[in-house]
């Protein structure tokens, strides 16, 4: 069985499915492992760690498709990269299934076997092939970076011998694992932080990581869905949180949001008003900007200034440290192709959690629960 | 000039604010014993009971009738007082120390509690025999003169007893300890009780003792530990039948002829007592499931309730205005039962737990009142301590503590569970060369991670070998734990990944986890069934010994039971872990 792996072509992508390490481990597990040459370049990995570590470089991406058996990636494919898959062949990438039915319908017509990474599910066992997490986290951490380096002030306190410095204040919206990862680092680099999120359970979660976090009564018990995810809020409760989150935002020098609720468009949690109601200079990482944005002016991988604020709204922080990312993420495929590949033959049992989760489509059928549902709704609209 | 309404109350009081220090000093893990202990304390009644019992009616109509109530009462009394004893005891028990262990036996709480008593009454007897004068009687010496002063000084000493054995229950250490003087306590009240000069006859009383050993001794013996609640519920309900009854034999024997301050503590002591009865026995009956468990509720409750009540506190009015027998006391009686039932009745049987420590509450102040009645001190310093430490277990219950019940039933399953101090692990700690520290999220939550670290530099210091074991999913982010000892400094050389340090575990003298779970669940590797199955784990269980820094018996992220913390090798140092290590700390230092 080969398992292959394509440069990227999503522009800005540095990442890199597989790198030499893991490469390594999926040899030793007797599988082929194929390599299209430059794939790893944007990941600092040239061809021939590729092929010290027991894989077969092929010089194009058609040779590439044409023998593969199971395709990773990072970045879901473009209809054109469906079309160079073998009919019935694997693919193994995140796909955005909910948001993209003309993928999903071109992989259903092409019986390719399909798995987004987005799927895997939140459980004890699958968290090692939980490519969501390993990327947020890093995108996390980024953010605050970013935020740290544009921001026209410093981040910790210092009292010196001309003046005492106030630290930073910054807000991080949404506690997943960005949040949290964002919080946790602006807490290192020394900013007052605060956190705030829909789902209360995420308060002790928090203040775990020294930061406080912002409360407010929306009218509702929780939004937490059973996988741990957060819900879409009724309309009444949703105009509450921007009234009260509106009202607090404009304290902080640091706004860093990452709110997103899954197969839906990000809730607006920072509109137009708010921003103008900021004090000059302060600064807003938008997380959700490939959703739509939490902020109302947030521009999908531009960098505005609005009303003296500078709003970044970057779509892919994970490829701006691709070697990290995709170490982490390819550890994550990995794993799944160890759940998925028995024996040298691809063994599917649509019983398990994590199958169900992540297959999107199989057979010429749209598996996934969700996202037949999904591509239903759009047909009757 | 003071009265001994005013001295009385005075004690009710402060007794009161003594129980609630010592109270509050218990931990959770030690609330159910303590329950069980309160009750065998209050049993005390007893002492009120066998004077009612014992007395000589001969110049009151049907004054049977007081010693067939006193008979009934001295009967329920010793009940509680063996089965509370007994039970608490065989809780305390599951709590075994490090020294035992290592000894391989436990300490022989029994035989110094005998040789204790043995030596006490050696003592007193000594005591008598020299300043008996010359010719009289033993008997007739311990009768007319020692009885009624020995007797105060019984009671005084037997309070300080109930109070430093309640304080005992503080560390699981001390608990059985405590609870031996406890016992003792009420052995030298009782004993101290039957010299009373009012008492002319043994008969009824020996038999109501005989039938209450036997019952509370097999009820203490027999019960199984899942069981515990439904039993505390019965005792509760025994013992205000005590009361209850203690008070209507009074208000029998003297036909309402009495002043208007015993009249208002005996209507208490009824009311109270009849209402705590009847509730108990129903909590009871939804705890075994021989009433429907779920809320049982019917139009008009509240209206009927308040009626009720109202008529049930206007009789006692009127019986106190008027000092007169009437029936009225005993339609008063009545009523109270039926308050009793009604009161209960609408609550599920998941809110028992807290149902039962307020009909605690209840019955400890039915016992007071008791003590008011009879102005006997000692009741109503036991019937305050125990009112307190009802109220405060509702209360603790009522906002959501550890359901102990629920731990005592787990640990009586699985095996014991087994309970360490900061003190005995200090001691574990100066042997060990290797440890391995495993932090999970509860570290996290008690931002102990300076604790752990100051902890990890000390034992270095001391040439230990100190490692971190960092499960990959340690904590609710990636690389959670990083951020935490990155942020106290600790190396990262120190850090070890799950892969790399699995195979060191038998090694390691000492694995201390510090509030991880799921991450360390041995039911992982074995257990098909279990949710985290397939999960790899961090191999503690292989360690020579395991200390779990926890704050309770609580299941982890994945809701399921650790069946680590039922091994044979493991230790828990329950509490909030940054307290933990702060006194491990304090007390390894002073070990120096």
């Amino acid at each position: 069985m080969k398992v292959a792996v394509p440069r990227e072509i999503a522009p800005g992508e540095r990442r890199v499915a597989l790198v030499p390490d893991a490469a390594a481990a999926l040899v030793k597990g007797g599988l082929g492992v194929l390599v299209e040459s430059g794939a790893g370049e944007g990941a600092f990995h040239a061809d021939a760690a590729f092929e010290k570590a027991g894989a077969r470089i092929v010089p194009d991406a058609g040779t590439l498709y044409a023998q593969a058996d199971v395709v990773l990636k990072v970045q879901k494919p473009a209809l054109g990269e469906v079309d160079r898959l073998r009919e019935g062949a694997v693919l193994i990438s995140f796909l955005q299934a909910l948001t993209s039915p003309d993928l999903v319908e071109r992989l259903a017509a092409r019986r390719i076997t399909s798995f987004g990474m987005e799927g895997i599910p939140r459980i004890s066992r699958a968290q090692k092939m939980d490519a969501l997490s390993s990327q947020a986290n890093l995108a996390g951490y980024k953010a605050v970076l970013i935020a740290a380096e544009t921001l026209a002030k410093l981040f910790p306190m210092m009292m010196t011998a001309a003046g005492t410095v106030f630290a930073a204040r910054v807000l991080v919206i949404g506690a997943g694992v960005a949040g949290l990862q964002a919080i946790a680092t602006a807490r290192r680099l020394g900013a007052q932080v605060w956190g705030y999120d829909v789902r209360a359970a995420v308060k002790e979660q928090v203040a775990s990581l020294g930061a406080k976090f912002l409360e407010f009564d929306l009218g509702i018990a929780d939004a937490e869905d059973k996988s741990g995810y957060a819900k879409a809020l009724p309309a009444e409760a949703s105009r509450r949180q921007q009234e009260m989150l509106a009202e607090k935002t404009t304290e902080f020098d640091v706004v860093v949001t990452t709110a997103l609720v899954p197969g839906r468009p990000a809730p607006r949690l920072v509109t137009k008003e708010t921003v103008a109601g900021m004090r000059p200079g302060s600064v807003i990482v938008d997380l959700a900007a490939e959703a739509g944005g939490n902020c109302e002016l947030t521009e999908p991988d531009q960098v505005v200034v609005r009303h003296g604020v500078t709003i970044h709204g970057p779509t892919n922080l994970p490829a701006t440290m691709s070697v990290h990312a995709s170490q982490l993420y390819a550890r994550n495929v990995s794993e799944l192709v160890r759940e998925l590949v028995k024996d040298g033959a691809l063994a599917l049992d649509f019983d398990d959690e994590v199958v169900r989760g992540a297959c999107v489509t199989h057979g010429g059928a749209v598996m996934n629960d969700a996202v037949r549902a999904a591509l239903a709704a759009r047909k009757s609209a | 000039m003071t009265t001994e309404l005013e001295v009385g109350l005075y004690i009710f009081m402060l007794a009161g604010f003594l129980g609630y220090h010592i109270i509050t000093r218990v931990p959770p893990l030690l609330h159910t014993p303590l329950m069980s202990a309160t009750n065998a304390i209050a049993a005390i009644s007893l002492v009120g009971s066998l004077v009612v019992a014992g007395s000589d009616y001969s110049h009151v109509p049907n004054g049977w009738v007081c010693t067939l109530l006193g008979f009934v009462a001295v009967t329920c009394s010793s009940t509680n007082a063996f089965g509370g004893f007994l039970i608490t005891d065989r809780m305390l028990r599951m709590f075994k120390t490090a020294e035992e262990r290592a000894r391989g036996t436990r300490r022989p709480v029994e035989l110094q509690a005998f040789a204790l008593v043995a030596a006490v009454v050696a003592a007193v007897a000594g005591i008598l025999y020299t300043t008996r004068p010359a010719g009289m009687a033993m008997g007739e010496y311990l009768h007319e003169h020692v009885a009624a002063e020995a007797l105060r000084y019984c009671y005084i000493l037997s309070a300080g007893m109930f109070v430093l054995g309640l304080k005992g229950l503080a560390s699981p250490k001390r608990a059985r300890a405590g609870m031996s003087l406890a016992a003792f306590g009420m052995f030298v009240a009782v004993v101290g009780t039957l010299f009373h000069p009012h008492i002319v006859t043994y008969r009824w009383i020996g038999l109501g003792f005989a039938i209450g050993a036997v019952v509370g001794g097999t009820m203490g013996l027999r019960i199984p530990m899942t069981a515990v609640p439904q039993r505390t519920a019965l005792s509760h309900s025994l013992g205000a039948l005590a009361a209850c009854l203690v008070g209507v034999s009074e208000y029998f024997r003297y036909q309402g002829a009495l002043d208007r301050v015993t009249l208002t503590a005996l209507d208490f002591e009824v009311v109270v007592g009849g209402l705590t009865f009847t509730g108990s026995l129903i909590a009871a009956a939804k705890l075994q499931e021989l009433l429907r468990g779920r809320p049982i509720t019917y139009r008009g409750q509240n209206v009927l309730s308040l009626g009720l009540l109202s008529v049930i506190v206007a009789s006692g009015v009127y019986l106190v205005v008027t000092q007169a027998a009437t029936a009225f006391f005993y339609v008063m009686v009545g009523l109270a039962l039926v308050f009793g039932l009604l009161l209960v009745i609408p609550i599920g049987a998941a809110d028992m737990p807290v149902v039962i420590a307020l009909l605690n509450s209840y019955g400890g102040l039915a016992d007071a009142a008791m003590g008011f009645v009879l102005m006997n001190k000692i009741q109503i310093i036991t019937g305050s301590l125990d009112g307190t430490s009802g109220f405060l277990l509702a209360l603790f219950g009522a906002f959501g503590r550890v359901s102990e019940e629920a731990v005592a039933a787990a640990a009586e399953a699985k095996g014991s569970v087994r309970s360490i101090a900061p003190e005995e692990t200090a001691v574990l700690f100066e042997t060990a060369r290797n440890i391995v520290v495993v932090p999970g999220y509860g570290m996290a939550v008690a931002q102990a991670q300076h604790a752990v670290a100051e902890l990890g530099n000390i034992l270095k210091e001391r040439g230990v070998d100190v490692k971190y074991a960092i499960h990959p999913v340690a904590g609710r982010m990636p690389g959670h734990m990083n951020v935490l000892l990155a942020e106290a400094n600790v190396p990262y050389e120190q850090l070890h990944e799950m892969e790399a340090i699995n195979p060191y575990f038998p090694e390691a003298d000492i694995a201390l986890v510090v509030g991880a779970n799921d991450v360390t669940n041995p039911a992982a590797k074995s257990n098909r069934s279990s949710p985290l199955y397939g999960m790899p784990i961090l191999e503690v269980d292989r360690a020579k010994s395991i200390i779990v820094l926890k704050r309770s018996l609580r299941p982890g992220f994945a809701g399921v039971d650790n069946d680590l913390y039922y091994n044979e090798r493991c230790m828990m140092l329950f509490g909030d872990a940054k307290d933990s290590i702060t006194k491990l700390i304090s007390e390894m230092k002073s070990l120096l």
